[in-house]
């Protein structure tokens, strides 16, 4: 995979993340989430860009950690996917970094699982780590674990033909 | 652009067009049928056959071009009267159109036709040409899948608007219209969705008084929204013709195959319908007016015998009523022998024998529904696999319609079809759970019910349950679906239950608050949250807030509700199967410090009565019950070994029997109701009668007792018939 050459930068607490610029839809700050009953709890809900439902994912949660800031404070960092659109909620957004001339290494092997899979690479800069983000990974659908309220999470369950 | 893409545009066009002139291929020869002489068809046909093999030739698809040309040469004679048509020229012409709509799908798939061989074919259609004997029809390439049309790409849905106006010979409507594609219609439906919302939001800030030019310029932009919006939807509409229009060419193929006479006669094709509606009911009506080919209407000798006209006759009508479109598929053949269906029911554990006993007739014909059960004496090729009109009905729940069968047995066979306009907008029952705004397809809504201290939620156990016009009402609340179903016993006295229909049952769904009925845009839901059962879309509201639409097939399945979701319910809406497959709902009641449990279906209604109100009439304690006397039957009476029941609380807690041949209600004390279990009986222990098998439920040992079992023993008539029969 080509290194991308602008990365969006934002911050979950004290760790500073990036993705490729160009899968950046846009960044919003503040926005009205709806929660989604029976989800994974990462979902944070769904919330409404222009008409078009995008769903919300706490990216400090799928850190493996736990979101600090209030929902109504943080940013959403907008990225399309495969999925389409989806919002990462972020504490804070950082600059856009020329990566053009910056090799990454490898997440180290000791990380954190939980972050070390949806990180690509890391880039050393003075003073900090940027840690790039695997879109695709930090966006993934995850199942529910037990605690789902019928157990059972049936793909293709939607009643109504997508449409419109 | 490069030359590639450009060839490649060229091809892409030349199948598109052909395959549309194909469809018109297949009625036209249909009509030819009827008045074979006819100079204009037949010119029309060679007209589209000449012009395929033209531009197979020039785009160098050679086995295209050698089938056409040999088409075109047999037309050729026709058209100047050299030849007279018959039924064997036209179903080698028809196998012709075949070949070339899958040899033009290959080529889509493939960029050759090298691959198809239509040398036998060629033969044929030479040999007519030649007027030398032909060899047996009907043992070619394509004439094995009956349907090779279904497996085309769906060119046709972005078809002109009227095959009908363009198959009259001229056709200049192809300058009327042009040829958009879907995904731009589809994003400018979406487009307007996000107008709409726009236009609701900018409504709300209009003030009274403030500047009337702002007014005016307010409702100005209200107005032409609403059109916009309209005209939008109209582009997504199309005529049911493009539906109807494949049928004459697949019934004539079918009356064919099964040596039968059958006319069709379709009205109603310009009804327009959503063009996801109307690819949803594509396979279901060519499966319904296949069926009534194959097993509605009789062999001629068979119509001879029944003093019916040889000829059988399939009427489809089409028509707007009530904001939904109505399909009618009626046939004048041989009707359903219902007695049979019940007893092919019966047999196969779908309802219980006295179940069919006091269905009514409509009721038995729904169970044509139900996976597994076919009528037809023998399989044929054509149908009656044992699936097909379970999937119909699955096929249109899923979109929202509906179906019902009327048959008449000697007479004919209706089945009548409600399918919703449109499923980008619907309209959708607006209520409050937990603070927070839902959606209910109002479809599925049957009617509204407050909760209140005259009408409450009761519960059986921990089931929540509603006495409505006096059956029980199985509840699902809000918190079984949103909230885990915690805190049961909480249920507030306040609510609303909103009565639903879905999958063949009804049910109640307890919500905090009813708000208003209201037109919603539905948006799919994306992968995250897709998995989860009770949700079918989601929506924006006026104000910009993002609310989910409950699935009314999916509140079922995810509640425990699901009482065998495939019967369809005979009366009573707890009224569960009688077979003894997969589990069965069990009321789990105390009796004499014993845990008995009775299968629901056994079950018509629960009842607190005073010991007060007992009277005692031939030695039996009975009570005055809606109008009749209803036997009481103490613990010890039907349960033996049961320590005398004096001791049951008041006031009594009776389970009404379902009535069985003798009409007398009987009814069952116990000391507590404790709730309602679903449990698998066939792993149970086998014990003495009246106990039908002991399970453990929640690690307890509990003996279910057969109601039909009970009754024989307390009913001497019943015994009697049983002992003279």
């Amino acid at each position: 995979m080509s290194t991308p050459h602008l990365l969006a930068t934002f911050y979950v607490q004290d760790t500073q993340l990036a993705i490729d610029a160009a899968a950046v839809q846009e960044v919003l700050y503040g926005q009205r989430v709806f929660p989604v009953p029976g989800t994974e709890p990462s979902i944070l809900g769904l919330m409404n860009l222009r008409g078009q439902v995008v769903t919300t994912i706490d990216l400090a949660a799928r850190m493996g950690g736990e979101r600090t800031v209030a929902l109504e404070e943080c940013f959403h960092v907008v990225a399309r996917t495969i999925e389409g659109p989806v919002s990462l909620v972020v504490d804070n957004v950082g600059p856009v970094v020329d990566a053009s001339d910056l090799v990454p290494d490898p997440p180290p092997d000791t990380m954190d699982p939980r972050l070390g899979d949806l990180v690509s690479g890391v880039h050393q800069r003075e003073g900090t780590l940027l840690l790039v983000l695997d879109i695709e990974a930090a966006t993934s659908v995850i199942d529910l674990d037990g605690e789902s309220l019928d157990g059972a999470v049936a793909p293709g369950a939607d009643g109504i033909p997508a449409d419109a | 652009m490069s030359d590639i893409d450009e060839f490649q545009e060229i091809i892409d066009d030349f199948i598109v067009e052909s395959l549309e002139a194909l469809d018109q291929l297949d009625e036209e020869f249909v009509r030819l049928e009827q008045e074979p002489t006819s100079v204009e068809l037949l010119g029309s046909i060679f007209r589209t056959v000449h012009s395929i093999k033209g531009t197979s030739s020039f785009l160098d698809f050679v086995e295209l071009e050698k089938l056409a040309h040999a088409g075109e040469n047999l037309l050729s004679l026709l058209r100047d009267g050299e030849l007279g048509l018959d039924v064997h020229m036209t179903t080698t012409l028809l196998e012709m159109v075949d070949s070339l709509r899958a040899t033009l799908a290959a080529i889509q798939d493939t960029k050759t036709d090298a691959e198809q061989d239509h040398a036998r074919l060629v033969k044929r259609l030479e040999a007519h040409a030649a007027s030398e004997p032909v060899e047996e029809v009907g043992t070619t390439e394509t004439s094995a899948d009956p349907a090779p049309a279904d497996a085309e790409p769906a060119a046709s849905s972005e078809d002109t608007p009227s095959q009908a106006e363009a198959s009259t010979g001229d056709r200049p409507t192809a300058e009327s219209s042009i040829r958009v594609d879907v995904d731009l219609l589809d994003r400018l439906m979406d487009l307007v969705s996000e107008l709409v919302l726009a236009r609701n939001q900018i409504r709300q800030y209009r003030i009274d008084g403030v500047d009337p030019s702002y007014d005016n310029a307010t409702q100005q932009l209200d107005l032409l929204t609403s059109d916009l919006q309209q005209a939008v939807m109209a582009t997504r509409m199309q005529p049911l013709s493009q539906l109807f229009g494949r049928l004459p060419r697949m019934v004539r193929d079918l009356a064919h195959t099964c040596d039968k006479q059958v006319q069709l006669q379709v009205t109603g094709g310009d009804t327009e319908l959503d063009r996801t509606l109307l690819e949803a009911i594509r396979d279901p009506l060519t499966h319904i007016v296949r069926n009534s080919v194959d097993h509605g209407i009789e062999d001629p000798a068979g119509r001879r015998a029944a003093d019916k006209p040889e000829s059988g006759t399939i009427w489809i009508d089409a028509r707007h009523e009530g904001g939904q479109v109505m399909i009618e598929i009626t046939d004048n053949g041989k009707g359903f022998d219902l007695d049979r269906i019940a007893e092919k029911a019966v047999a196969a554990g779908v309802i219980a024998q006295d179940a069919a006993q006091t269905m009514g007739t409509r009721e038995i014909a729904q169970l044509v529904f139900h996976p597994g059960l076919s009528t037809a004496e023998e399989v044929t090729t054509v149908s009656g696999r044992g699936v097909g009109m379970d999937v119909v009905k699955r096929s249109i729940d899923e979109i929202g319609g509906q179906i019902d069968i009327e048959t008449e047995m000697g007479t004919g066979t209706k089945l009548t079809l409600r399918i919703p306009l449109t499923l980008a907008i619907i309209p959708a029952l607006r209520c409050i759970c937990d603070d927070q705004t839902y959606l209910i397809p109002q479809l599925n809504v049957v009617e509204l019910h407050q909760v209140d201290e005259s009408s409450p939620v009761e519960l059986i156990g921990s089931t929540p349950v509603h006495r409505l016009r006096g059956d029980l009402l199985p509840l699902l609340h809000w918190r079984d679906v949103l909230a885990d179903g915690a805190h049961r016993e909480d249920y507030d006295a306040e609510g609303f239950i909103v009565v639903i229909h879905a999958h063949g049952l009804n049910f109640g769904f307890v919500v905090d608050e009813v708000v208003s009925t209201e037109e919603i845009v539905v948006k799919p839901l994306r992968a995250h949250v897709k998995g989860i059962d009770a949700f079918a879309g989601s929506t924006v509201l006026g104000d910009g807030s993002v609310a989910l639409i409950f699935d009314p097939i999916g509140l079922t399945a995810s509640s425990g509700l699901t009482i065998d979701s495939n019967a369809e319910q005979a009366s009573g809406p707890l009224n569960s199967t009688g077979g003894s497959h997969d589990t069965e709902s069990l009321l789990v009641c105390d009796v004499g410090g014993r845990r008995v449990a009775l299968p629901l279906s056994d079950i018509v209604r629960l009842e607190s009565i005073d010991r007060d109100s007992l009277d005692h009439a031939a030695g039996d304690t009975v009570v005055q019950y809606r109008g009749s006397l209803m036997r009481i039957v103490e613990p010890q009476r039907y349960l033996p070994g049961t320590p005398y029941g004096e001791d049951s609380p008041e006031p009594l807690s009776v389970l009404v029997l379902r009535e069985g041949y003798s009409t007398d209600p009987v009814g069952l004390v116990v000391d507590h109701i404790l709730e309602v279990h679903q449990a698998n009986l066939d792993g149970g222990r086998p014990a003495d009668p009246p106990v039908r098998v002991s399970i453990p439920i929640d690690g307890l040992v509990t003996d279910v007792l057969d109601g039909a079992v009970i009754r024989r023993q307390l009913d001497p008539k019943s015994a009697f018939r049983e002992v003279a029969s």
